[in-house]
Parts: structure tokens; C-alpha cells; sequence
């Protein structure tokens, strides 16, 4: 009876988003077996956490693309606000006219996001060391 | 922040430069003036008048002023330069210039 419950699709047990705590799908009539024996589940992620996976995954990308200009770019979220902190060695005229131009290639992309964008300048110090705590780094240019 | 003498003139003149542009954005009769810093940012990038042409060098003035008062504030190996509390003194006069004749 345990060996006729795995041949069956329904009785592979797939939850979403967590760790299963026990299979679903099999019937009461080999729960004894069942629960006696040691289960695999395979946990995936939900269709709602895989898309917004691929929505952060995209942004960031874009961002990274829209910044390469810098020496390296992190970001961080605050509630609906995206905050861009671009590092350039110093706080010059041609960092910010860069950073202008990064701007609006990422308004003009992305209508409708809410970002800030920081300048850091790390004054001969690592750019790791300059970003804030928390936040994810999008870019390091080579 | 460090105790470099007059580091916190940068971050009193960036909100004097924040407190130039709300006025222009209340002036110019936005719906609802900017309530942080990356509404205001949107308001400006959106603003023809202070993000091109003659707007571009107030832009980066505004810019500057805003980053490096953040990085006095929340950066605690950076340690702002005379170099740095005098180039505040200037953006400040330069969106102080720009703005201000706009105002009603």
C-alpha cells in the first residue's frame, strides 16, 4: 500500500513557500504507513515570490545598467522608495552630471518607481565600506 | 559625524536649499508639495526649469549639497574638507540665485 501511494502524482506533496510539515494528498487509508516512513518534500518557492524574485532581479539589473558609469552602485528599500547610492571617488561636478544623466535614463525606464539617489564618495576608501549597512550591491565596475 | 569644525554648516545649508525649492514647488502650484526627499527629487527631475538647461548646474548644486550633508550625517569615516564646507557656501549661493528670482 505505501509503494501503490507513491506511484500516483497526487501523492507528491509540493507546498509553497515553506517547508512542508507533511505530505498532502494521500489517502487516510495508508496514513499510518505514511506517517511511520520518512517523507521527501520538495518545497518551491510560490508563483508570487518567483515573480517578485524576477521583478527585484530585473530592477537591479537595470540599475546596475543605468549606474555602470560609477565605480559601484547598492541599493536599498524603504517602504515604496528605492534608494540608488551610486559611489564615485569624490563629490565633483562631472559625478553629479553623470549621476543627472543615470537618473532620468532610470525615470524614463522605469515610469512610476519612487527612488533617491545618494552620491558617495569613498575618498580612497573601499566602496564596501562606504555603502550603507544593509544595502545590496547592484554594480562593481572591474 | 567627526568633529571637523563647522561640518554641520553643510547639512543647515542643504535645508536651506530644500526649503528654496519647496517654495518654488508651492509657488508653481504642484498638487500637494513633496512630502520626502525622493518625491522632491521626482518633482525636480520632472521640473524642465530646474533640471535643464540653467536647471542642470542648480540641479547638481542641489545634489551635492544633499549627499554630502548625508554622508556628514550617516558616514562615519567621512570627514568633510574646508574644501567641502566652502563648496557648500557656493551651491548654496548658486540655488539661492537661481531660485530665488523665481519666487513670487
Amino acid at each position: 500500500m505505501f509503494a501503490d501511494a507513491f506511484q500516483s502524482p497526487s501523492t507528491v506533496a509540493v507546498e509553497y513557500g515553506r517547508p512542508a510539515r507533511r505530505a498532502r494528498g494521500i489517502g487516510d487509508a495508508v496514513s499510518a504507513d505514511v506517517q511511520t516512513a520518512q517523507i521527501f518534500v520538495l518545497t518551491l518557492p510560490s508563483p508570487a515570490t518567483v515573480a517578485d524574485d524576477y521583478d527585484v532581479s530585473v530592477l537591479n539589473g537595470l540599475v546596475a545598467d543605468v549606474f555602470k558609469s560609477f565605480d559601484a552602485v547598492f541599493v536599498a528599500d524603504e517602504g515604496e522608495t528605492l534608494h540608488v547610492f551610486a559611489i564615485a571617488a569624490d563629490h565633483d561636478d562631472d559625478a553629479y552630471e553623470r549621476m543627472a544623466r543615470a537618473e532620468d535614463q532610470l525615470a524614463a525606464r522605469r515610469p512610476g518607481l519612487m527612488f533617491e539617489v545618494h552620491l558617495r564618495a569613498t575618498r580612497g576608501r573601499l566602496p564596501t565600506v562606504v555603502a550603507p549597512a544593509g544595502s545590496r550591491q547592484v554594480h562593481a565596475r572591474r | 559625524m567627526s568633529d571637523a569644525p563647522n561640518e554641520w554648516e553643510i547639512v543647515v545649508r542643504f535645508y536651506a536649499a530644500l526649503h528654496l525649492v519647496q517654495a518654488y514647488l508651492v509657488d508653481k502650484g504642484l498638487d500637494g508639495p513633496p512630502e520626502n526627499h525622493g518625491q522632491r527629487s521626482k518633482a525636480i527631475r520632472d521640473n524642465t526649469e530646474l533640471s535643464q538647461g540653467r536647471g542642470r548646474a542648480f540641479r547638481t548644486v542641489f545634489d551635492r549639497l544633499k549627499s554630502v550633508s548625508e554622508q556628514v550625517r550617516y558616514d562615519a569615516g567621512f570627514t568633510a574638507t574646508t574644501a567641502d564646507i566652502e563648496k557648500s557656501r557656493t551651491d548654496l549661493a548658486t540655488a539661492d540665485a537661481f531660485i530665488r528670482p523665481k519666487l513670487r
